[in-house]
């Protein structure tokens, strides 16, 4: 069967929109598989959408009666420095406060002698008070503390600086906290096609016997299913259209990567996860035993294939299992080919695991397909 | 022109240890109204399914129009129509609209409103199917039998739950489809519903037929008079079956019944028996024996329990 003979065929036909009619107006179920995910996504972006990039809370405490105290402080207040660091000062007592109380995360301590100091050719101490209790704060700002005294080291010994750093994203444009979760969530919501979307109304239908009047008809096994299949890949299709435009409009998420491959990801994911859940609807023998059994696929699917988290930051563990979940290709794939994430696994490698889970669920499915 | 339309021959399908089928062999003639009577669990759902293709024989061969499932399955199906006992279709789909997807699966089909029309369900067309009543549902059913203009109908108790006008209606869509030339194959529950309609009727129990005949001919050969009272005390059993003129004397739920081919004496034989204080009972009546006693009598049960 081509896919014109597929498009031609009136029973195909006849029973898509059948597939599509039963679903549009079954509003749990659209919620479930078509809002709940794109709803999912807002709420991360909502959520994550602030804290994109580091600000350095700073505080400084300037001892020196000096004017090199001074320059610092001015040096640190130009534009430049302004999209790192936010400035504070005041007297020790007071930063030492707003240590404690998290306004600032590290504080710089400039010495009283230190323009007498560096008139003087002698090097002067600065003190950095920071909090170990806070790694990240501590982490990068003192990273970024260091960085920018030996800037400064430079510039008051007058040494020509020999190596240059110019810095140059490989992105367009830098990778957020949205632009991360919104390939992982579409990623998620193609699983849920393949659970909700399909093994539970699977076993429904078998349960009320739609499946076996369907039987006492010229209809074909295999119309009968590329029908219910191929309106599930145009949901699939849907909920990436969705994404995009949610994601674009809401939380300027951009394509980035190719729409081609992009598009290809999703319908692979479709099919992948709707074979998973004929699968699964062949394993169930009642609609209580399918609701077990997606919730045994989703829970460790949603959380161990980095597709809602990153994968570093899964105890360690845990990572192998990563590598055994299918979702977590398929996230893979559609971050790099949405949002132009940087690979976890090469692009063909990808859509090599997901061909191959293809494959193998289609075969179960076969194997364990009912009709009653 | 005497065709077949359903040859079943020694048909055996076991599941399990149980045989659902053993041996079962009938035909139905073409523009026959051929009905399959028996309690849950003679058989008749299993002879049924291996006649519409959903089954597939341990041995035997079935026949339908003149065709044999496997090779010419697909042609067997787009000439049979079949109502089964679904507890729902596409829910949240229309009557109009599941007549139009069923009617879109064969090569041919009657014009949508003409089946619905056909079932009066017209003034339900746009009503989604999970909001029809149960007796709605079973014409809906009946509808989607009919779509693709059959040569040969199944319909399974097609009218458990229908009130008694939408029975006599559907009674009526039956007859048509006699008179349109189609051979219509039923099981039902109710007696006097397959004595009505009924060109010939099989009794099956075991997974075996037991019985198999015209309605008039079967309660001809099998009953003759049915004598029903209320016994007060414990019955003398031997001695009732015993009388003179009864074939088969039955004892159940507290009531007697005496098959008798001689009522005037049985009767004297009854009352003598009453006159010597041997029996007391109450609420007797002499009746017609119906398909319901054939039943009763060749399976020792009431088709509903």
């Amino acid at each position: 069967m081509n896919i014109k003979e597929i498009m031609s065929d009136v029973s195909i036909r006849a029973l898509y929109m059948a597939n599509a009619r039963e679903f549009l107006r079954d509003r749990l179920t659209v919620f479930i598989v078509l809002l709940l995910p794109v709803a999912f996504a807002a709420f991360f972006g909502v959520m994550f959408g602030g804290s994109d990039g580091f600000t350095l809370q700073l505080g400084v405490v300037n001892e020196d009666t000096g004017p090199a105290g001074n320059q610092l402080l001015a040096d640190l207040q130009t534009p430049e420095m302004k999209k790192m660091l936010n400035l504070h000062t005041g007297t020790q007592a007071e930063m030492l406060e707003a240590l404690t109380k998290e306004k600032v995360g590290v504080v710089l301590v400039l010495p009283a002698s230190m323009s007498t100091s560096l008139a003087a050719g002698k090097p002067a101490t600065v003190e950095v008070l920071y909090d170990p209790a806070r790694p990240t704060s501590v982490g990068v700002g003192l990273g970024l503390v260091r960085t920018l005294l030996s800037e400064y080291n430079l510039v008051l010994s007058g040494s020509p600086r020999l190596l240059l750093v110019e810095e140059k994203s490989v992105q367009t444009r830098p990778l957020r906290n949205i632009d991360f979760h919104v390939p992982g969530l579409l990623g998620i919501s193609m699983v849920w096609l393949g659970l909700f979307g399909t093994a539970q109304p699977l076993v429904q239908q078998r349960e009320s016997q739609v499946l076996r009047r369907l039987r006492v008809t010229p209809l074909t096994t295999m119309r009968l299913l590329v029908a219910q299949v191929a309106w599930r890949v145009t949901i699939g299709l849907l909920q990436a259209a969705l994404f995009l435009l949610v994601g674009h409009l809401g939380f300027g998420v951009r394509m980035a990567g190719n729409w081609f491959l992009f598009v290809g990801a999703v319908v692979m994911g479709a099919l992948v996860f709707v074979s998973l859940g004929y699968f699964l609807a062949g394993l169930a023998s009642s609609s209580e035993g399918v609701a077990g059994v997606v919730q045994l696929v989703n829970f460790p699917m949603m959380f161990l294939s980095g597709s809602l988290f990153a994968l570093e930051s899964l105890p360690a563990v845990f990572k192998p299992l990563a590598a055994l979940m299918p979702l977590t290709y398929l996230s893979d794939a559609l971050r790099q080919t949405m949002v132009g994430a940087p690979p976890l696994y090469p692009l063909w490698l990808d859509f090599a695991v997901l061909g191959g889970c293809l494959v193998v669920f289609l075969a179960l499915a076969v194997k364990f397909w009912r009709w009653e | 022109m005497n065709q077949i339309a359903v040859e079943v021959q020694d048909l055996h399908k076991r599941y399990g240890g149980t045989l659902a089928a053993n041996g079962v062999t009938f035909n139905v003639t073409s523009g026959e109204i051929f009905g399959l009577l028996g309690p849950n669990g003679a058989g008749k759902t299993t002879t049924v399914e291996c006649i519409l293709g959903l089954r597939q024989p341990d041995t035997g061969r079935i026949t339908v129009l003149g065709m044999e499932y496997g090779t010419q399955s697909r042609q067997i199906k787009a000439r049979i129509g079949a109502q089964l006992q679904t507890t729902g279709l596409y829910p949240r789909l229309s009557v109009r609209e599941l007549v139009d997807v069923f009617a879109r699966l064969f090569p041919r089909a009657r014009p949508a409103d003409e089946v619905i029309e056909l079932v009066g369900l017209q003034e339900k067309a746009k009503t989604p199917s999970k909001n029809l009543s149960g007796g709605q549902h079973q014409r809906l059913a009946v509808a989607l039998a009919l779509v693709n203009d059959p040569d040969l109908v199944f319909l399974d108790e097609p009218t458990t739950g229908l009130d008694p006008q939408a029975r006599r209606g559907l009674w009526d869509v039956i007859r048509e489809l006699k008179d349109a030339g189609k051979s219509v194959l039923f099981t039902t529950h109710y007696m006097e519903e397959a004595e009505q309609l009924c060109d010939r009727v099989a009794v099956m129990d075991h997974g075996c037929i037991i019985a198999m005949d015209t309605p008039e001919a079967l309660i001809h050969q099998h009953l003759e008079t049915a004598i029903e009272f209320v016994p007060l005390s414990e019955p003398p059993r031997e001695q009732l079956a015993t009388l003179p003129g009864v074939t088969q004397a039955l004892f159940e739920n507290g009531r007697s019944t005496l098959y008798s081919t001689d009522v005037p004496r049985t009767m004297a034989g009854l009352f003598d028996l009453a006159t010597a204080g041997v029996l007391t009972f109450t609420d007797m009546t002499v009746r017609q024996a119906t398909l319901e006693d054939v039943f009763l009598k060749l399976t020792g049960r009431r088709i509903r329990s």
